[in-house]
């Protein structure tokens, strides 16, 4: 079990969570939705130990969540300008040693040997994505990885997905899109004004996108009604 | 448009800190102006500079990335090259024209006008890949700058080969080749490949100093063993190459002391390129060593809020 316990963080006089709980099984795909500004990434980004808690803590099966235990997909991909996508990956020694690298890319058939500068973004996520399935850590973090993705590679990002909890890892997942989550995991978790205000099982997601935007909708009908 | 280069230009000196661009601005440059002023006339090599000017110009011009965005705003960006390309050499051209080199100016005045009008290479054709297997893994800065920098680099490695004839070959290829090597740790890398081999803050630096410097020592020995053939001043040229290896540990461990995820840094590609100079008078490459140990200890610190201690 990760157990996320009271974690807060403000920047400035903005609190972003705010006494935040959360335990996630082991072994399970979890998906983490919320508006823009929400706290999404603060909270993956506390999670995978690159932004520290002004309080609370991270356990894993009762011990401090480490950063050598989590391996992360950020939402923007930076790469370092000139190399290729082969000398990039060859950076992430796998399990397989880092020796097949080009097994790992049957799966996206990138130009590995041309620089990363050249590659589109839908690429360069791929890549990402790449780096990070071959670190083979326990816990996964994927923050929105559709984005950018073309139809196929996102169904194959999915089979991916489900091939991690097979092999015992723990995903989680954020998304804007909720339908892109609905369809791969096994709890879904709404977050907003820093805390998780709803929790939902696999077989609750039926009523989950009415439950969302409920008080959404009629916020914004009557505004879109009286501009256009 | 040239109004927001300078808003930028204003901005990114802004980033660099009041006092740094103060003491470029205000002391050293003017300082190396004058030097410059007072004894180009006089050098015989002189000649060397319109066509440096031309080859940075060309450069800057064929890795824009801005093209097809001027293209969308404006309805004539070579106007808009031409009158930068002007602006920012200005100074150069005053030199030549201090050290009486009038036809060279109006010649490197023509070609820069020519380099202006055409479309950048890089908006014509894919980047082509230079294959480096040879570089370990690990070593992505050199993977980098080799692709960035390979003719410059080779351009001033051959004539320092001939340091047997004339040693002075040797020590200005030494030194433009270390101001390269230099330069190549300006960017920052993200921070999953600064975590990707897994180990601690300190583990990492002191791999990463012993292979990039012992790399580098490989690279420049050639020039040292040519310099040495001729039987002089052998402390003084063992002095300078300790002071080449002493600099990279200096832009490893600077790059470190100051390293934020994925950001090019400006003042750091400042600072070695002044390192570099003051360590021309060899006392002062002392200095520099010393300021290598204050850096590791802080690159150190920086470090372990981004690896696994």
């Amino acid at each position: 079990m990760i157990d996320i316990e009271n974690i807060s963080i403000s920047f400035g006089n903005h609190c972003v969570l705010d006494g935040l709980s959360l335990s996630l099984p082991l072994n399970c795909i979890h998906g983490l939705v919320g508006m823009n500004g929400a706290g999404k990434t603060t909270l993956l980004n506390i999670m995978a130990g690159y932004t520290r808690a002004g309080s609370g803590t991270i356990m894993m099966n009762g011990v401090l969540l480490k950063r050598d235990r989590v391996a992360f997909l950020e939402t923007d991909n930076f790469f370092y300008s000139n190399i290729t996508g082969r000398e990039y990956l060859g950076l992430f020694n796998g399990p397989d040693g880092g020796a097949d690298v080009d097994a790992w890319n049957s799966m996206f058939r990138l130009p590995l040997d041309q620089v990363i500068d050249s590659y589109s973004s839908g690429m360069k996520k791929k890549l990402a994505l790449i780096g990070v399935l071959r670190q083979d850590k326990p816990l996964v973090i994927l923050d929105e990885p559709f984005n950018g993705l073309d139809m196929e590679s996102s169904r194959l990002l999915g089979l991916i997905i489900g091939r991690l909890k097979e092999r015992g890892k723990t995903v989680l997942i954020t998304s804007h899109i909720l339908g892109s989550l609905t369809g791969i995991c096994d709890h879904i978790y709404l977050l907003a004004n820093g805390k998780i205000t709803l929790s939902r099982n696999k077989d609750e997601f039926a009523m989950l996108e009415q439950e969302i935007f409920k008080d959404v909708d009629l916020g914004y009908i009557d505004l879109v009604q009286g501009i256009l | 448009m040239i109004r927001l280069r300078f808003l930028q230009l204003y901005r990114g000196a802004a980033g660099i800190g009041l006092f740094r661009v103060l003491l470029l601005a205000v002391i050293l440059l003017p300082l190396v102006s004058l030097f410059l002023v007072q004894h180009i006339a006089d050098y015989p090599w002189r000649h060397i500079v319109p066509v440096f000017l031309i080859y940075i110009v060309w450069l800057v011009h064929q890795r824009r990335k801005d093209y097809f965005f001027l293209l969308s705003v404006i309805r004539h960006p070579q106007k808009l090259f031409v009158a930068e390309y002007f602006i920012f050499t200005l100074p150069v051209i005053a030199l030549m024209l201090t050290a009486a080199l009038y036809v060279q100016t109006f010649l490197c005045c023509g070609i820069l006008v020519l380099i202006a009008l055409q479309r950048p290479l890089r908006v014509l054709k894919a980047p082509v890949t230079l294959k480096l297997r040879i570089i370990p893994t690990g070593m992505f800065e050199w993977q980098s700058g080799f692709r960035k920098n390979l003719v410059p680099l080779v351009i001033f490695f051959i004539p320092g080969l001939f340091g047997f004839y004339r040693e002075w070959l040797s020590a200005v290829s030494l030194f433009f080749i270390t101001m390269m090597f230099l330069s190549f740790y300006s960017e920052y890398e993200p921070r999953h490949m600064l975590a990707a081999d897994g180990r601690n803050s300190w583990h990492f630096l002191v791999r990463k100093l012993t292979v990039h410097v012992g790399s580098f020592a490989l690279i420049v020995l050639p020039l040292f063993i040519m310099a040495m053939i001729q039987g002089d001043h052998l402390w003084l040229k063992f002095g300078y190459f300790a002071a080449s290896l002493n600099l990279l540990t200096f832009s490893i461990l600077l790059k470190y002391y100051q390293y934020r995820p994925a950001a090019i840094s400006g003042a750091h590609q400042m600072v070695v390129t002044l390192a570099c100079f003051i360590s021309v008078l060899l006392p002062m490459a002392v200095l520099i060593f010393l300021v290598n140990i204050f850096l590791a200890a802080g690159a150190n610190a920086t470090l372990k809020d981004y690896l696994y201690d």
